[in-house]
């Protein structure tokens, strides 16, 4: 027996009967099978039912990893912990026949009790006085008899794996039946319970694409946007709606439409997800608002033509206006405030006489009808909007040169930021296009119209402007005879200074002077000029100066003709002065005891007033003498006595407006004053008056000192008349001798048409000379009526004997008819004859009392004073125009040669 | 008569003295004219300019010395013959074509002396 033991037991001292052993080891046998059984699909039920809960949350919702870690945990822990313990527990704890035994003693309790004491039987060690193997046998022989009758099957506890093999089953074949199913789900479902902390995307039947949603989306912040979501090619489901919401906000449905859903949002300023649901699919996005991409700073780089010769510019073009030079190329660079993505632009050239704000195109629309209209018209006359390319390098956005012709052109600017949003508007730059200006230059510092005297000096300033860059300025001279001689007009031009191209403005100081550049009397036009550096354009010059350069007795002239003036204007203020005076006595006579009267006062104050303006008008007269006086001593042909009294004129007057005449207006005014007494208004009243009747009395006496100067000036202007006559005449008779090969023996028709003008220009001047003449004539008879100098009418008689008004008058018919040789015979015989009686004139004026500058050494100590004062005038006078046309000279100098050393005299 | 001097010298001295003023560094840093016959042209014409301006400058020292023979006063006399020297300054000066600062001055000089002269002649005719 002790062989067929099971190893697990010791041997036995008395085994029991065979029949309950193989009865019990039976028993045992069962229990195992049932208890391995139970544990193996308990674990089974464990692995089936966790798959098939992730597969089921996940149809309705995206299990969290953790949550499908611990499902995974428990449906494992069944197989690794539930099954061994439960095989621990009924298999390695119902190995022994005790231990069978008692569990047979809970279903059987009697047979169970006995059988474990027969199996107890079996290891008992007593003495012999108390054990008695018979016995002992005996006993096991009846529980084994007793056992032998008796199912032990009924004593196995309840058995369960019949019910977990069905739930097994049920779970296996839903799983299986998913899988076969829907295979994808299934599979999906498989791989996120098997790896939970696996990144496995959560299968849904529906499918969105959400490639076009970053992680987190930006949209534009505050303004209301749109969420277009696909579905995925491979969706299983195509729901009609869809349904999202931003944050805790309200949910937006949307339908499908074109195989996408179209969620419509208001504007949103905080960051949040947005929870979109469609059918089983569930998204969480998160959302960020964000400003738009904006400009933060724009310029433009401007390479301005080659010609200009300068360096390129930089401007800032945040106003989106610039205006730039026909020919140049214009480079725009942006910043904006993020990192761009993309970037579009386009050149839309604008018509020249329309004046767009805005011309729409195709990408950059217009939004109003009156732009639409505008663009039509500016499509018929321009070529169509052209798109170009940008560069695009983080902020930075940069276009390629554009060039800009004579058309302005709008540049339409968008772009898109990494985030994938579009600027606010497009920016639209305006290019405007300009051309090169002219330049301009103008002479200042010098009257319009100028008379001179070719040894002086004028002093002026050229000025000269551009809007890019000047090369040079000068000036230029046309000169013009105002009567027949045989000289050449002048002409020249000077280069005072040269520019660059970044200089806009020439400003050069220039002394004139005919003398230095050989210029005799005559009429110039003088111009400034200038010059850029636009190709073929040449010189702009500007308005004319006309100087009348002069001979002296022309000068005589023009000093004679202002003097008169200046006496006519000084008998006025004399006059005016006694009307003052005649009313201030009157008011002396009618109101001499109520000076303190409203009425006395208002009148006394106009007389003030108009005292007032007579004083100034004599200051005024008396700058214009003393500056005719200067001119009057440099001329040099104006006598001496002429000079001294219109000196002793100037004094006066100067005394007058300085003195004199304030003193009246002031007693005027003390006669008004408030402080005054009666008396004392008396008294002022009548020392105005006082004072006027003394000022009248000096402006007689400087009038009579004027009108004698004039006298004088007179008669030394008839010497310069007839020397100008007889050199006119000679200037015809030098045309004649000049012209006498080509004109002689030919009738006026048959000539040349350059001959026929100067025989015309000489016909006008031997008209002009008649008339010069008959003046002279008439002007001497008058003269002689008011002096009564026997020389004067000596002069007229003989004149008047010549007939030469006549004769004049007839040389000019023979000189219009080119009876050449006689007018060249008479010319020269006339000219001899008023030469003639101008020395005559001359000489006698001399003999009377010294020339004007010569001789001298005679007379009283006071004319000796004057005539020395009057010698260093004019030297004075003398050496300032040698100063200013040394001046003159070295401008010259500089403008030539500035850096070339001075000439070295020949040895 | 005396007033009839005043004006004079009034008249004289309110004439306009413009004091040399050296070359500017923008005029010397003009450029030249392009072409060599222009320079050529142009240094011709200074030095006609200068030569011409040199006969004025004599004649007008001889002027001075005629003024110099009607004076009885020893004074005047030595003025006008301190002007007549400055003055032959000024025409060497214009001779060699100079007509730089340094003639200008000359020049000023002169012409300041003549109202030294003027003055003092005033002043002896007031005695």
């Amino acid at each position: 027996m002790p062989e067929n033991q099971p190893s697990s037991q010791p041997p036995h001292q008395a085994p029991i009967p065979e029949g309950l052993r193989n009865q019990l080891e039976q028993f045992k046998k069962r229990l195992w099978q049932v208890k391995i059984a139970e544990a193996v699909l308990a674990g089974f039920f464990g692995l089936l039912f966790s798959f098939l809960l992730v597969f089921g949350l996940d149809r309705f919702m995206e299990t969290p990893n953790t949550v499908r870690l611990v499902i995974l945990l428990v449906g494992v822990s069944l197989f690794v912990v539930f099954a061994p313990y439960w095989i621990h527990r009924w298999v390695y704890g119902h190995r022994r026949e005790n231990q069978l035994a008692r569990l047979i003693s809970r279903r059987l309790p009697k047979l169970g009790d006995r059988l474990l004491g027969a199996v107890e039987l079996q290891d008992q060690n007593e003495g012999k006085d108390t054990l008695s193997p018979e016995l002992r046998a005996a006993a096991m022989r009846t529980v084994a008899a007793d056992a032998a009758g008796q199912d032990l099957g009924k004593a196995l506890p309840a058995a369960r794996h019949r019910k977990w093999s069905l739930a097994v089953m049920t779970l296996f074949v839903i799983a299986v039946g998913s899988l076969v199913s829907v295979p994808d789900a299934g599979i999906n479902a498989l791989k996120r319970w098997l790896m939970p902390l696996s990144d496995t995307e959560r299968y849904t039947f529906t499918q969105l694409d959400l490639s076009g949603i970053n992680t987190p989306h930006r949209v534009p912040y505050g303004e209301a946007f749109d969420i277009t979501i696909p579905l995925a090619e491979d969706t299983n489901r195509r729901p009609e709606t869809a349904r999202a919401r931003y944050g805790e906000g309200d949910w937006v449905e949307a339908t499908l439409v074109n195989n996408a859903y179209t969620f419509k949002f208001k504007g949103q300023r905080a960051q949040d997800e947005v929870r979109l649901e469609v059918d089983d699919a569930r998204h969480n996005l998160p959302f960020e608002p964000v400003i738009r991409p904006a400009v933060e700073n724009i310029r433009a780089a401007v390479k301005l033509p080659v010609y200009l010769e300068r360096p390129d510019i930089s401007a800032d073009l945040r106003s989106g206006f610039i205006t730039v030079l026909e020919g140049s190329d214009i480079k725009i660079q942006a910043t904006a405030t993020r990192a761009l993505s993309s970037a579009t632009a386009e050149i839309v050239t604008l018509p020249k006489e329309i004046d767009t704000e805005a011309a729409p195109t195709e990408e950059f629309p217009s939004e109003s009808a009156e732009a639409d209209d505008k663009a039509k018209v500016a499509k018929e006359d321009v070529s169509p909007p052209r798109k170009i390319t940008l560069k695009v390098d983080g902020r930075k956005i940069t276009t390629p040169p554009i060039s800009v012709s004579s058309n302005s052109l709008i540049i339409p600017m968008q772009w898109r930021d990494i985030y994938g949003l579009k600027a606010d508007s497009a920016l639209k730059l305006r290019v405007e296009s300009t051309q090169d200006q002219l330049p301009s230059t103008y002479i200042q510092g010098v009257d319009r119209q100028h008379i001179m005297l070719a040894e002086e000096t004028i002093e002026f300033e050229v000025l000269a402007e551009d809007d890019y860059g000047l090369k040079a300025c000068g000036i230029s001279w046309q000169g013009e005879f105002t009567k027949p001689t045989g000289g050449t007009p002048a002409k020249g031009e000077l280069t005072i200074e040269q520019g660059g191209p970044a200089r806009t403005n020439l400003n050069k100081p220039f002394s004139f002077s005919p003398a230095n550049l050989n210029i005799e009397p005559q009429k110039i036009t003088l111009r400034s000029w200038t010059e850029d550096y636009k190709p073929g354009r040449g010189r702009i010059y500007s308005e004319p100066i006309i100087l009348y350069i002069l001979t002296r007795d022309e000068h005589a002239q023009v000093l004679k003709n202002e003097f008169d003036r200046a006496i006519g204007e000084l008998e006025d203020i004399a006059r005016k002065e006694q009307n003052l005076n005649d009313e201030n006595q009157r008011i002396q006579r009618n109101q001499g005891k109520d000076l303190q009267k409203e009425e006395a006062k208002k009148k006394l104050g106009a007389q003030q007033d108009a005292e007032r303006n007579n004083k100034e008008r004599m200051q005024e007269l008396t700058k214009n003498m003393e500056k005719l006086f200067k001119d009057a001593v440099r001329n040099g042909e104006i006598d001496k006595e002429a000079l001294q009294k219109m000196a002793k004129a100037l004094q006066a007057m100067k005394e007058l407006s300085k003195d004199d005449l304030p003193k009246v207006e002031q007693k005027l005014q003390d006669a008004q004053s408030q402080r005054n007494t009666k008396e004392k208004s008396e008294q002022d009243l009548k020392d105005a008056i006082e004072e006027q009747k003394k000022a009248i009395e000096k402006m007689k006496q400087a009038l009579k000192d004027a009108n004698e100067a004039n006298q004088n000036f007179e008669a030394s202007t008839f010497v310069n008349r007839l020397k100008r006559a007889a050199s006119e005449e000679e200037g015809i008779a030098s045309t004649f001798i000049d012209l006498i090969d080509k004109v002689i023996g030919k009738g006026y028709e048959e000539l040349d048409p350059v001959e026929q003008r100067a025989i015309k220009a000489s016909y006008d001047q031997q008209r002009q000379t008649a008339a010069d003449v008959r003046w002279i004539q008439e002007d001497l008879a008058h003269y002689f009526a008011r002096t009564q100098k026997d020389e004067h009418k000596k002069l007229v008689d003989d004149m008047r004997a010549s007939h030469i008004d006549e004769a004049l008058e007839e040389l000019a018919s023979r000189v219009s008819s080119n009876v050449s040789f006689t007018s060249i015979t008479e010319s020269k015989q006339w000219a001899a004859q008023l030469k003639k009686w101008a020395k005559q004139l001359e000489g006698q004026k001399k003999k009377d009392g010294g020339g004007g500058g010569g001789g001298g050494g005679g007379g009283s100590p006071e004319d000796q004073d004057f005539e020395f004062m009057l010698k260093v005038m004019r030297m004075i006078q003398k050496e300032q125009d040698i100063r200013a046309r040394t001046r003159s000279l070295e401008d010259l100098r500089r403008t030539i040669t500035p850096d070339a050393p001075i000439p070295t005299p020949n040895p | 008569m005396k007033i009839t001097k005043l004006t004079l010298i009034c008249t004289a001295l309110s004439m306009p003295v413009v004091l040399a003023d050296p070359a500017s560094d923008a005029q010397a840093k003009a450029k030249a004219p392009v072409t060599k016959e222009e320079i050529a042209k142009g240094i011709a014409k200074h030095g006609t300019g200068a030569k011409k301006l040199s006969t004025e400058q004599d004649e007008l020292s001889a002027d001075v010395q005629d003024l110099i023979d009607e004076q009885t006063d020893d004074e005047i006399i030595t003025l006008l013959r301190e002007i007549e020297v400055v003055m032959a300054d000024a025409t060497d000066l214009l001779e060699q074509k100079k007509t730089d600062g340094s003639t200008i001055a000359t020049e000023t000089e002169v012409i300041e002396k003549i109202f030294e002269a003027a003055k003092k002649k005033q002043q002896k005719g007031g005695q």
